[in-house]
């Protein structure tokens, strides 16, 4: 009976140089990759390619790879490092932007929904206008809710670093949305 | 957990989609056949300066080269040994020892006969057998050190319409077409079920528990060995 290979197996398989095996774990690890390389350049062109390269420089490299350590943490290390190499220092730089709320069909609360919208819209937009350390940092946490570990492996730091720059940048962000 | 927090994680982001990295991916990373990840990370280091290095790198060279498992074009032989100071050196590659695969069960020793399924990927195998079946029958095998090593079959059979069940344990069965013959890629195969001329019979797994089988014209080509699909694939279609 055929069964879906756990990521060990794919790993596995990947460093004696299975093709589709390594598409299996690249498919898996995309969005991730993908959002996090768009936190650190805000630029979606950049953000592909810089994933894109990450995932082959990650290949060249799974021979150096622990097995059975988990695959994500040291993959958005190589991501973080391809987007940083590629970040523009100005000009385009692509804001994110909230999906539109599913309508409640409840008119009571058309207002408060409104309301709830334009928060949240503000406050995306003074998560945007954080320093890059703050941004990332809180954009890695909450947004992608990445684990500690998997922060300090994106942001190039130790897991001590990422709850103290975790801490301050969330004052920083209370300061910006109560202005 | 503050509200600021709690606000944070419930932000519904419009992510931009993402693209299909897959296909970009695989289209880049090293083509099937070559050095995979693996064998890189162990690969010998850079020549460094110094007599001591230059001697344990020629007796390293050496060992590789009689042992056949240095997989590199003659060219890049002849450069290498140049490099090292030995082409005045004739260095012969031995006749593969007679008990060469023996340890796969594949029966006695023969020459290559002239319609062997050899692949024109791998050139000529490095030992051949006659190998008896379950069913009866006899097939001839072929066998190349590699690495990876290779088993190619060539038999008069189909696979059984219940394929995946006759698989076993296996991990994963992928059906397939190649040039429009039926074929299955199988990982984790512990063996397979065959309709031969004298009946069903079950086939063990012989070298790697990857293999993939291709019926066409009548008969049942196996490809066996630690190989990708695409490798294999590329293998199999050039056997003649």
């Amino acid at each position: 009976m055929a069964r879906a290979l756990t990521e060990g197996e794919l790993v596995a398989l990947a460093r004696e140089g299975d093709g589709d095996a390594y598409a299996s774990l690249v498919r898996a690890h995309s969005d991730i990759a993908f959002r996090t390389a768009m936190l650190i350049t805000q630029d979606a062109a950049e953000a592909e390619e810089a994933a894109q390269d990450a995932f082959v420089k990650a290949w060249r490299a799974l021979g150096k790879f622990r097995a059975g350590e988990p695959l994500r943490p040291w993959l958005l290390t190589i991501v973080a490092n391809e987007a940083r190499n590629r970040r523009r220092s100005a000009g385009r730089r692509t804001a994110l932007a909230l999906r539109a709320p599913r309508p409640s069909g409840d008119e009571g609360s058309a207002e408060a929904a409104v309301l709830a919208g334009e928060t949240r819209a503000a406050l995306l937009a003074a998560l945007g206008r954080l320093r890059d350390d703050d941004r990332l940092v809180l954009g890695c946490r909450y947004l992608l809710e990445l684990s500690e570990a998997e922060t300090a492996a994106a942001l190039g730091v130790r897991p001590g670093t990422v709850k103290s720059r975790t801490s301050r940048a969330l004052e920083r962000l209370r300061e910006e949305v109560t202005e | 957990m503050t509200d600021l927090e709690r606000a944070l994680l419930e932000l519904d982001v419009e992510w931009p989609k993402t693209p299909d990295l897959a296909a970009a991916v695989t289209t880049r990373v090293a083509p099937a056949g070559s050095d995979p990840p693996s064998r890189r990370a162990r690969r010998l280091p850079a020549f460094s300066a110094g007599w001591r290095s230059r001697l344990a790198y020629v007796a390293v060279a050496l060992v590789v080269l009689a042992a056949g498992t240095l997989t590199v074009s003659p060219d890049a032989r002849s450069t290498v040994l140049r490099w090292l100071g030995l082409s005045s050196v004739e260095i012969e590659r031995g006749p593969v020892p007679r008990d060469f695969g023996r340890d796969l069960n594949l029966g006695e020793p023969v020459a290559v006969p002239d319609d062997a399924p050899a692949p024109e990927a791998l050139g000529e195998p490095d030992a051949a057998f006659a190998t008896p079946l379950p069913d009866g029958t006899q097939v001839t095998s072929l066998v190349y050190a590699g690495p990876p090593r290779v088993l190619i079959q060539r038999f008069t059979a189909t696979v059984t319409p219940f394929i995946e069940k006759t698989v076993g344990s296996a991990d994963a069965v992928q059906r397939l077409t190649i040039d429009g013959a039926p074929a299955y890629f199988i990982r984790g195969s512990h063996g397979f079920a065959f309709q031969g001329p004298n009946g069903v019979a079950y086939e063990e797994r012989r070298l790697a528990d990857r293999v993939l089988l291709v019926e066409r014209d009548g008969f049942l080509y196996r490809v066996e060995g630690m190989l990708s699909r695409e490798r294999a694939t590329e293998i199999y279609r050039s056997i003649e």
